[in-house]
């Protein structure tokens, strides 16, 4: 799961970063209104975390264009503006809950966690190849029955291969997707992180990681990729 | 700008000032909140748990900076 955190407070905006990795998400931070509208329009996220003041563009009108094109991307709203008006025009304007600051880290988990279950299916939330399948929210995954531990970026970047399925994946879309960087900096990184995988998927047959010579990977149960 | 008597000791406020600083304080506690409730997540990462410890004190020094501006502010 991607979440994008519009936060003002760099300090405040790292921490979140941590604490929602630690919990598998993988999470992209800014602290600019231009640049988390055209984030938000742009790449498919699964969650907004929207701080109202946001510097160039306000969060209120983030969240009103943005809607506009993501009509069903599910925004949690945050703010330290905690008057009635404020949070009914919030939600009015098309966000899905508002916390106000100051907040518990858990209590944004826990309802980061509402949302999604919220907005998902379940055939959304549970992935499954074959006898692979990777629950997003519970974040357990397991081959045969077989429960198997992962890292953080080893599960986000199954599930990314999980998501697309069948389809030819290039190393730059993994590094841009599950570490945010260019393919440049991360291409070691990519090639590394799928022989950890493998070491714990592909330890019994049918093997699913699949190498596209010169592309990337695919993930599938046919032995052609 | 005009200010708002305070009934019991006289002193005056700038109006929205309680709804100003409520806001402005909110933001240092959440930081140090969620930043010391992170670094105990993973007890072992021992630069986490600087990292916390070092925002806690600059959130606590913002707070207290906060606290002497109120005081300035309705003259206590």
């Amino acid at each position: 799961m991607r979440i994008l955190v519009a936060e003002d407070d760099e300090a405040l905006g790292g921490f979140v970063r941590r604490g929602l990795e630690a919990e598998h998400y993988v999470v992209d931070v800014s602290c600019n209104g231009e640049q988390v509208r055209s984030l938000a329009q742009d790449v498919p996220y699964d969650l907004l975390l929207l701080d109202l003041s946001l510097p160039q563009l306000d969060g209120v009108a983030v969240l009103r264009q943005v809607r506009v094109r993501k009509p069903s991307l599910p925004v949690l709203v945050l703010s330290a503006r905690c008057r009635v008006e404020e949070r009914v025009q919030c939600l009015d304007f098309g966000a899905d809950d508002f916390l106000a600051k100051p907040f518990a880290f858990a209590e944004l988990s826990a309802r980061i966690r509402a949302l999604l279950r919220r907005c998902h299916t379940t055939n959304e939330t549970v992935l499954q190849v074959g006898d692979l399948k990777l629950d997003r929210l519970g974040r357990v995954v397991e081959r045969a029955g077989q429960r198997i531990d992962l890292t953080v970026k080893e599960f986000a970047l199954l599930e990314y291969l999980m998501k697309n399925a069948g389809r030819r994946i290039t190393r730059s879309m993994i590094a841009e997707h599950v570490w945010s960087l260019s393919f440049d900096t991360a291409s070691n990184l990519v090639d590394v992180y799928i022989a950890y995988l493998r070491r714990k998927i592909d330890c019994v047959e049918p093997q699913l990681i699949h190498t596209v010579r010169g592309v990337g990977y695919m993930l599938t149960m046919g032995g052609r990729a | 700008m005009k200010v708002i008597d305070h009934e019991d000791s006289g002193k005056l406020s700038a109006p929205g000032l309680v709804p100003a600083m409520l806001h402005e304080i909110s933001q240092p506690l959440t930081t140090m909140r969620c930043s010391l409730e992170i670094s105990l997540m993973d007890p072992k990462d021992q630069r986490l748990q600087r990292q916390s410890i070092e925002q806690a004190l600059k959130d606590t020094e913002r707070v207290i900076a906060m606290l002497e501006e109120l005081r300035v502010i309705l003259g206590a």
